[in-house]
């Protein structure tokens, strides 16, 4: 991946973007401002002019042509009216009076404005002056004369180049703003940006304990950034569980393939009798049964961590689900040198879930109890493996307790992991996902499994939300047609 | 038994079929959906096992066709999918029984063998379920074996029961579970076989000839002593 320039980054073009709409907004203000105001000074300007032409039309009135040769004499020495032009010629466009050099090319036409070029000096002394661009009219007088009245323009231009001067450099301000904060802009953003690119191709190479960087700022790059650091723990915890148990599997599943090769392979041999071949082929067959348990387990918990299976939950009575479960655990128990005590409460404990799933649950912790709670208490003593169910506020909790060795400290932390087993030899009994299971369907029924070390054994409770809907009689918890009827604290 | 087998995948179609031959069946195999569905609505068969997948027809419309029709020809549904909900899915399209793949050759035998050997119903009438001297009352719910009585937990009596409308056939331990505890859901350690050697001793010990026996690898089998033993 190459690093982003800033050119091409997003975030500079929308700044520059920004900006170039700003400057455009700001430069039509201003040429608006200035168009209006040249046309104001416009419209003064003839209105000054307007006005000389009545004072000047109204000496002509009265003292005809003499008095108004006259009159524009002593305006012209006056110098009254900076910027004013007058021009009386006669028939041959030769000048009487005024400021200006000669008549302008323009033919006279009293109905219009003209803008004409002149140069200054007064028609008498005909020494040529500055030039410059005039505005005003022109009279067609009885007996050929010529009057011309009008007002020097650059004094106006002046102010208006300059004007328009400032505004260019104004404009060029503006777009080199607009660069400048685009650039930082990006750079800004980029810099964040870039901070998350590099950690996700560290990622991409093995990384996975890389983090985005965060400032402390708690802006949005940091949210992000606290969001995607989230993500990513909670990849990595994914990643590992799945090579934990990708690893495991192979570990697990690597001695029992070894025998079940053996098995076969002596098969092969001739010198066995047709007994030892089938005997053979038994044995091969149990261990491949345990296989498929040790797939099923894991495949029953990939399914409770989908949550698929809670579209098809009903209400379930977990009082005869425990009794059921317990029903068919207690030859075992016993067996085993135990006695299983159900204590379950007089009313239905309804929740929603999967009884299939539920039942499961409660299965393995029997399992369990059977397995470890009862076997290391040693056969001299009868051991107890207690079943209790009640139900409080808004949960239902059941749990199993036996008398055994129990667990403690990181065996009792890490139980619940898929594959964790107290012996790390691995060589007891059990795939080590018993537990795991039932964590995984406490959870799927938002629940919880909590592990606690009982002195002496281990008690093992399963806490799920109850269901508040289902009225208590509709329940779908009950297997057998056989009603069995034991309430309270009975042995089985 | 005729038994129809649709299945699409090579390997097992041909695994199947020769393992039901091999025990005495006679089996018309079905490699797609539509040639499937002809079979089973043209012929009679005794049992269809059907791959709930399957190109061209799937398996759930076949059994709802199948239904639909009005035929009542035991199904048995062959799945890769362990999901709960498909299992649910296929039991309430019509099918009788559901196993997921990969499967015990013994377990898919016990199922279809219990599907079809029954006449649909028809034990549910029988009031008194008869296996050599042992005797079940549905009645009275009395169970008695060369004429002494002989009690029974609730539960031992379900588990007899089962087993007796069965006799002569292998149950799976799974069976078990599914029709006498009615749960679906696997056992860790053999939890069953406890049940299995407590209710041996009150039907067989005190008697000459055992009728429960273990079948390895398989399961259970309630039988009548062989004549030529």
């Amino acid at each position: 991946m190459r690093p982003i320039r800033p050119i091409r980054s997003r975030v500079f073009q929308l700044s520059l973007l920004t900006s170039a709409i700003f400057g455009l907004a700001a430069c039509a203000v201003v040429a608006t401002l200035y168009f209006s105001s040249v046309e104001a000074v416009t419209r003064q300007i003839e209105a000054t002019i307007d006005a000389e032409i009545k004072g000047l039309s109204e000496q002509y009135r009265q003292f005809g042509t003499a008095g108004l040769i006259r009159s524009v004499q002593n305006r012209t020495r006056q110098r009254a009216r900076p910027g004013a032009i007058y021009l009386v010629v006669d028939s041959g466009f030769v000048p009487l009076a005024g400021n200006i050099a000669a008549w302008p090319q323009e033919e006279p036409d009293a109905r219009r404005w003209v803008t004409f070029s002149f140069r200054t000096g007064s028609a008498a002394d005909n020494r040529p002056g500055a030039g410059g661009e005039a505005r005003g009219r022109m009279f067609r007088l009885p007996g050929g004369y010529f009057l011309l009245v009008g007002h020097d323009l650059r004094e106006q231009q002046r102010v208006t180049a300059r004007t328009r001067g400032t505004l260019i450099l104004a404009g060029i301000v503006a777009v080199l703003f607009a660069v400048a904060s685009g650039g930082l802009l990006s750079w800004l953003v980029l810099r964040r940006l870039d901070g998350i690119n590099r950690t996700s191709r560290e990622i991409m190479a093995g990384d996975l304990a890389r983090r985005v960087p965060e400032t402390g700022r708690g802006d949005e790059f940091d949210r992000l950034a606290q969001s995607l650091n989230a993500m990513l723990s909670q990849n990595e915890k994914l990643f590992v569980g799945m090579r934990e148990v990708a690893e495991n599997l192979a570990h697990d599943l690597r001695s029992p393939l070894g025998r079940v090769r053996q098995r076969l392979e002596r098969q092969l041999s001739d010198s066995l009798s047709a007994g030892e071949k089938s005997a053979l082929a038994m044995e091969a067959l149990d261990e491949t049964d345990r296989m498929l348990a040790t797939f099923n387990a894991i495949l029953s918990i990939a399914q409770a961590d989908s949550g698929a299976p809670k579209r098809s939950f009903e209400p379930v009575d977990l009082r005869i689900l425990l009794q059921d479960v317990a029903d068919l655990y207690e030859p075992l128990a016993e067996e085993a040198g135990a006695r299983l005590t159900l204590a379950l409460p007089g009313r239905p404990v309804v929740v929603r879930g999967n009884r299939d799933m539920l039942f499961q649950a409660c299965a393995n912790l029997l399992d369990n109890a059977i397995k470890y709670g009862v076997e290391s208490a040693g056969p001299a003593q009868p051991s107890a493996i207690d079943l209790d169910l009640d139900a409080a506020g808004e949960s239902a909790r059941f749990a199993v307790r036996d008398r055994g060795a129990g667990l403690h400290g990181e065996a009792l932390e890490r139980a619940r992991e898929r594959f964790y087993r107290a012996d790390a030899s691995r060589t007891t009994g059990g795939s080590g996902l018993g537990l795991a299971l039932v964590d995984a369907v406490a959870r799927l029924h938002d629940g919880t499994l909590t592990l606690a070390a009982a002195g002496p054994g281990l008690r093992a409770t399963v806490q799920l939300p109850l269901d508040k809907n289902a009225p208590a009689q509709e329940t779908t918890g009950g297997a057998g047609a056989e009603p069995v009827g034991a309430t309270g604290a009975d042995p089985v | 038994m005729k038994i129809l087998v649709i299945e699409d995948d090579t390997d097992t179609a041909d695994y199947v079929a020769k393992g039901l031959q091999e025990a005495g069946h006679a089996v018309d195999l079905a490699r797609d959906g539509r040639d499937g569905l002809v079979k089973a609505v043209g012929e009679t068969f005794d049992v269809a096992i059907v791959d709930r997948m399957l190109p061209g027809v799937d398996g759930k419309t076949i059994v709802e066709t199948l239904r639909g029709a009005g035929r009542s020809t035991p199904v048995l549904f062959l799945s890769a999918m362990g999901e709960v909900r498909h299992r649910v899915e296929g039991l309430r399209a019509g099918a009788d029984d559901y196993l997921t793949k990969p499967f015990a050759f013994s377990e898919l035998l016990a199922r279809v063998e219990a599907l079809g050997r029954r006449p649909r119903d028809a034990y549910r009438e029988e009031t008194v379920l008869a296996v050599a001297g042992l005797e079940l009352d549905r009645l009275t719910r009395e169970v008695v074996r060369d004429g002494r009585r002989i009690e029974l937990q609730p539960r031992e009596y379900r588990l007899l029961e089962y087993l007796m409308q069965h006799a002569g056939r292998v149950v799976t331990r799974t069976m078990l579970l599914e029709h006498v505890w009615d749960y679906h859901f696997d056992p860790q350690t053999n939890v069953i076989d406890v049940h299995i050697s407590r209710l041996r001793q009150k039907i067989d010990r005190d008697f000459g000839t055992p009728l429960l026996h273990t079948v390895r690898g398989a399961g259970y089998s309630l039988r009548a002593p062989d004549p030529a033993d």
